[in-house]
C-alpha cells in the first residue's frame, strides 16, 4: 500500500517536474549566450555545407573554427523540420530522454524520497533543461557527458567512449574528457578492450582532422581559435602584468603586427590556393 | 613534413608560453581568479552583454542587474535574473571552471 502511494506521489512529482522544466526550456530558447556565434558561425557554415558542400563561413574558404558538429546538427534539423533553429527540437528530445533515464534509474526501486533529495533532483533537472535550451553546442556536450556517466554505470565503456568522441565534434575540449576517461578505464578499471576503445575513439575524432588536412594540407586537432582564446584570457585578470586585455581584437592586432592576417583560422580558399601553393 | 595548426596559433602560443615563464605567479593568480569567478558567477556571465539591446545593461555588472531587478527598474528583470541565476551555477560549469582556468 505504501509503495503504491509512494509511486503515485513520485509519478505526480515527475509530471510536475517535467511540466515546469519544459516550460522553462521553451521560455529560454531565445537566450543570448553565444547567439552571435550561432548567427555568425554555426548558421552560415550549415548553409554553406548545404549549398556548396563545403564547411565554410564565407563561401570561399574552409572554416577551421568553430568545429563542425553543431552546424551539421542544425543542417539535419533543417532537412527534417525545415528550419535550422529546429536544432532546439533535438535538444528538447535529448532533455526528455535524460529525464526518462534518470527517473527510470533512480525512482525504479525507490520507496523513500526525502525532501532535500527531491529538491536537489528538481534543481539539477531544471538547471539541465536550461543548459539544453540554448542554441549552443554546450547543450549537446552536456547531454553526452551525462549519457557517458550513465553508460559507465552500466559498464558499457565503449558506448561511453563513443559519446565522448562524438562530443569532441561539438566542443573540442571533450578531447580532454575523453583522454581522462580512457586513462581511467585503462589504469583504474583496467578494461581488456583497450584497442577497441582507442579505435572507436579515433573513428569519431579523426574525420575533422582528415577534412582539414585534405583541404588545407594542415593537421588540426580541435578548432583553430584555441591559441587566440588562451592569449586573450590572460587579460581576464584585472591589472595583470602582461598588460593584456580580454578581447578578440588584441589577439588580432598582435598576430597582424607579426605579418599574419587571422589569429582564429586560415584563409584557405577552395582548391585554387591549395593548387597554387 | 606535416604542418600543424595555423600560423597565428603558433605565434600566440609562443607568446603565452613566454608570458607564463616571465610571470608564473601572475598565471597562478589568473587561474585562481577565473576559478572563483566561474564557480560563483558562471562561465558565461559576460554573455549577459548579448542578452539585451539595452545599452546601459550591456555595461552593467551582475550586481547592477540584480539591483535593477530589486528596484523594479527593468522591464525584463525577472526573465534576466532567472537566466543569470540558472546559468550561473551547477556542476557543469564547475567542470568548465577547472578547464577554463587550466587550459583556456
Amino acid at each position: 500500500m505504501k509503495d503504491k502511494v509512494m509511486r503515485i506521489t513520485i509519478s505526480n512529482s515527475v509530471i510536475q517536474l517535467f511540466s515546469v522544466s519544459s516550460v522553462l526550456f521553451w521560455m529560454n530558447i531565445n537566450h543570448g549566450a553565444e547567439h552571435t556565434i550561432w548567427t555568425g558561425r554555426y548558421l552560415p557554415a550549415a548553409i554553406n555545407v548545404e549549398q556548396i558542400g563545403q564547411y565554410s563561413l564565407d563561401g570561399n574558404s574552409i572554416a577551421s573554427y568553430p568545429i563542425w558538429g553543431y552546424s551539421l546538427l542544425a543542417l539535419l534539423a533543417d532537412k527534417i523540420f525545415g528550419c535550422y533553429e529546429a536544432v532546439l527540437v533535438f535538444q528538447y528530445l535529448l532533455f526528455v530522454l535524460s529525464l526518462i533515464i534518470v527517473c527510470k534509474r533512480f525512482y525504479r526501486s525507490e520507496t523513500e524520497v526525502i525532501l532535500t533529495e527531491k529538491l536537489l533532483f528538481f534543481g539539477c533537472v531544471i538547471f539541465f533543461s536550461m543548459v539544453l535550451s540554448v542554441k549552443w553546442p554546450d547543450a549537446i556536450l552536456s547531454f553526452l557527458l551525462f549519457i557517458t556517466v550513465v553508460f559507465s554505470l552500466d559498464k558499457k565503456y565503449t558506448a561511453g567512449a563513443v559519446c565522448l568522441s562524438l562530443a569532441y565534434n561539438f566542443r573540442p575540449e571533450a578531447l580532454i574528457f575523453l583522454m581522462v576517461y580512457l586513462i581511467y578505464l585503462f589504469f583504474v578499471i583496467r578494461v581488456k578492450t583497450k584497442l577497441r576503445l582507442v579505435v572507436v575513439s579515433l573513428v569519431f575524432i579523426s574525420p575533422w582532422s582528415i577534412y582539414q588536412y585534405t583541404h588545407t594540407d594542415r593537421l588540426l586537432l580541435g578548432s583553430s581559435n584555441t591559441p587566440a582564446v588562451i592569449y586573450i584570457t590572460l587579460g581576464q585578470l584585472p591589472g595583470n602584468k602582461w598588460n593584456r586585455v580580454h578581447n578578440d581584437r588584441s589577439a588580432t592586432e598582435y598576430v597582424r603586427s607579426r605579418g599574419v592576417d587571422d589569429p582564429m583560422g586560415y584563409r584557405w580558399r577552395f582548391d585554387t590556393e591549395k593548387r597554387s601553393r | 613534413m606535416i604542418q600543424w595548426g595555423i600560423d597565428g596559433g603558433s605565434i600566440l602560443r609562443k607568446e603565452v608560453a613566454d608570458n607564463i615563464r616571465d610571470y608564473p605567479i601572475e598565471f597562478v593568480k589568473k587561474i585562481a581568479y577565473n576559478m572563483i569567478k566561474t564557480v560563483f558567477s558562471g562561465f558565461y556571465v559576460t554573455e549577459i552583454a548579448n542578452v539585451t539591446n539595452d545599452e546601459t545593461l550591456r555595461n552593467s555588472s551582475k550586481s547592477e542587474l540584480i539591483r535593477r531587478y530589486m528596484s523594479g527598474n527593468y522591464e525584463h528583470s525577472v526573465d534576466e535574473l532567472i537566466r543569470v541565476v540558472l546559468l550561473g551555477g551547477g556542476i557543469y560549469f564547475s567542470i568548465y571552471a577547472l578547464l577554463s582556468s587550466c587550459c583556456i
